[in-house]
């Protein structure tokens, strides 16, 4: 636990560095104001969480996420949910230990995490909850030393199941987190 | 104003499954609203006389205020004649010679619909004495095309136009508080961001979030100024609130879940949004410029809130949401000072979506039966629903409509 947080301290402390570096670009600045640690009542688990901002500064956008580059190696390690949650659960590790090897073995190659529902619930709330599973993959990969600015994430929301079929065999396919590559 | 509520306890059936999913404080309005009965008189003048005088009687229709009637029972007359394309109308109530409202309607004879809307709004404020709504718009998502884009169409589904050509993901349109601007979420450049297209009339659109990650959820406040967001630029989708002359930001939410859906209250000092942060998606409510977040609605699963600009009647909600009913989506009502829940659809559908019109009294929604969509309005005073218009079908499925305020 301890050297996973000192993993993210590191990581974050890269983001920043490497986001003052950036020049020219008022919008993606992110020193921003924030009123505080507000709106956490009523959700135990989430007051003794480490702050959101521990999970890593997003690094500035790189390469075409439509031009869809997805080796099977990549492919078979499609991370699937339960429903409406984004917690990696202990049977998908496996895919994401790989991801992390994967991304070892080419370092300078930047990976965009497509997060993705099924079709139940509502378009708004799955974009959301598809960007929580992609960023849920993206915390455990930059947790296992992964360089976080070599992490990206798109959702999708329910928009592009993998599965047009309506039951819960499909449901469970399309809900996923997909890895491909967008840049050397 | 007389509105009667039929408790949980009266319904049958389906009403039981709701309140299995989602307890207490369940009530489905069906009310009648009292109407007053008018008519219109075949109108003179000008060829196209007859159309307008047409549009306007459905438009009376339309507003819930009225009840159309031949002339020998109706309490109020409407009277009028088209001269170059402008109508002079007058309207008359039982009795009296003279005209209790006159008005002259701006008109060229290339929009005798405008011209009618524009006698519809007089007549539901000064007799009906509420706002109207016929000269509003209605924007939606289709996917005809193969893509889903954004169209735009008068409130009562003529005149479509479609407003982007981006061959992607085009998705979430909300109007700013004029009837011009729209704002919206498109993957056109690959990554879903926020653009304002400041007038719908001459889609010339601005992007205006693209941080890395998510921009979504666009929604500008009742003053024009400020823009709520959820973005995930800072490693997850909080809500955010976006000065728009200098892009500054203030970050309204700090969670490790998701937040979605921002709305604004109609003074711009709250902004009630979803999140699911306990669990399941819920509403809460966050002071606009930042502060302690306020869950407002308990159990069950809760999105996409609306919050109406003007409030018709203590009687009927000022919050629209899509909640999951036993199976299906539901659109239900908040009334934001008793925290009170009301069923207001139950067809057997998913009925999804909703955003108020500007009276406070209709919403419009997504209806989806069989995985085809459409677009319906709801009276959330009577509980009545009515499709849109079934020529909007062409257009392919449609969805996430939004009301001009």
């Amino acid at each position: 636990m301890n050297t996973r947080l000192l993993t993210k301290i590191s990581v974050l402390g890269i983001a920043v560095v490497l986001s003052a570096g950036m020049v020219g670009c008022k919008k993606k600045s992110h020193a921003v104001p924030g009123p505080g640690p507000g709106g956490l009542e009523g959700a135990g688990p989430v007051a003794v969480a480490p702050s959101p901002d521990a999970l890593g500064i997003m690094p500035a956008r790189s390469g075409d996420p439509t031009q869809r580059n997805q080796p099977p190696r990549l492919a078979a390690d499609t991370v699937h949910f339960a429903f409406d949650s984004s917690v990696v659960n202990p049977s998908e590790r496996p895919k994401l230990d790989d991801m992390a090897a994967y991304m070892r073995e080419n370092p300078n190659q930047i990976i965009t995490i497509e997060g993705h529902c099924d079709e139940r619930g509502t378009a708004e709330y799955n974009r959301s909850l598809g960007e929580r599973r992609a960023q849920a993959c993206r915390e455990y990969l930059t947790g296992a030393g992964v360089d976080g600015n070599k992490l990206q994430t798109i959702s999708y929301g329910k928009e592009k199941p993998a599965d047009l079929g309506h039951g819960e065999e499909a449901w469970a396919k399309n809900r996923r987190a997909e890895f491909i590559i967008t840049g050397q | 104003m007389k509105h009667r509520m039929w408790s949980v306890l009266v319904l049958c059936g389906v009403a039981g499954v709701v309140m299995a999913a989602t307890p207490a404080r369940i009530v489905i309005s069906k009310g009648a609203a009292p109407k007053i009965n008018i008519a219109v008189e075949p109108f003179g003048g000008d060829a196209n006389a007859q159309q307008i005088a047409a549009v306007l009687a459905t438009d009376l229709v339309r507003s819930d205020w009225f009840n159309y009637v031949p002339a020998a029972n109706a309490e109020v007359i409407v009277r009028g004649t088209v001269t170059g394309g402008a109508l002079n109308g007058a309207v008359f109530s039982r009795g009296h010679s003279a005209p209790v409202l006159q008005k002259v309607c701006a008109g060229d004879g290339s929009n005798p619909r405008s011209v009618a809307h524009q006698m519809a709004d007089e007549i539901v404020r000064n007799i009906a004495g509420k706002p109207g709504i016929a000269q509003t718009r209605i924007a939606c998502v289709a996917n005809g095309t193969g893509s889903k884009e954004i169209y735009v169409m008068d409130y009562d589904g003529a005149n479509v136009k479609r407003l982007t050509n981006d061959h992607t993901l085009t998705v979430r349109p909300r109007f700013g508080p004029n009837r011009r601007t729209l704002v919206y979420t498109s993957y056109r450049s690959g990554w879903p961001d926020v653009y304002i297209m400041p007038d719908v009339a001459a889609p010339a659109p601005r992007r205006v979030a693209y941080y890395p990650g998510l921009n979504t959820g666009g929604a500008i406040s009742p003053d024009g100024r400020r823009l709520a967001v959820i973005l995930s630029k800072d490693g997850n989708p909080e809500l955010y609130v976006m000065d728009l002359a200098s892009s500054a930001l203030t970050r309204l939410s700090r969670t490790r879940q998701a937040e979605s859906s921002p709305c604004w209250s109609p003074d711009g000092s709250q902004i009630c949004f979803v999140s699911d942060r306990a669990g399941q998606p819920q509403l809460y409510m966050v002071p606009a410029s930042g502060g302690e977040a306020r869950r407002v609605t308990f159990g069950g699963y809760k999105t996409e809130p609306d919050w109406a600009s003007w409030s018709v009647s203590a009687e009927v909600p000022d919050i629209c949401f899509s909640a999951r009913a036993g199976r299906q989506f539901q659109v239900f009502g908040l009334k934001s000072r008793t925290g009170e829940e009301m069923l207001l659809t139950q067809d057997g559908a998913d009925n999804e979506d909703p955003c108020w019109a500007p009276d406070g009294r209709h919403i419009v929604y997504a209806r989806t039966v069989s995985h085809r969509s459409s677009l319906y309005i709801l009276d959330a005073f009577t509980g009545r629903t009515i499709e849109l218009n079934p020529n909007l079908r062409v257009l392919g499925d449609c969805t996430a409509p939004a009301w001009s305020r």
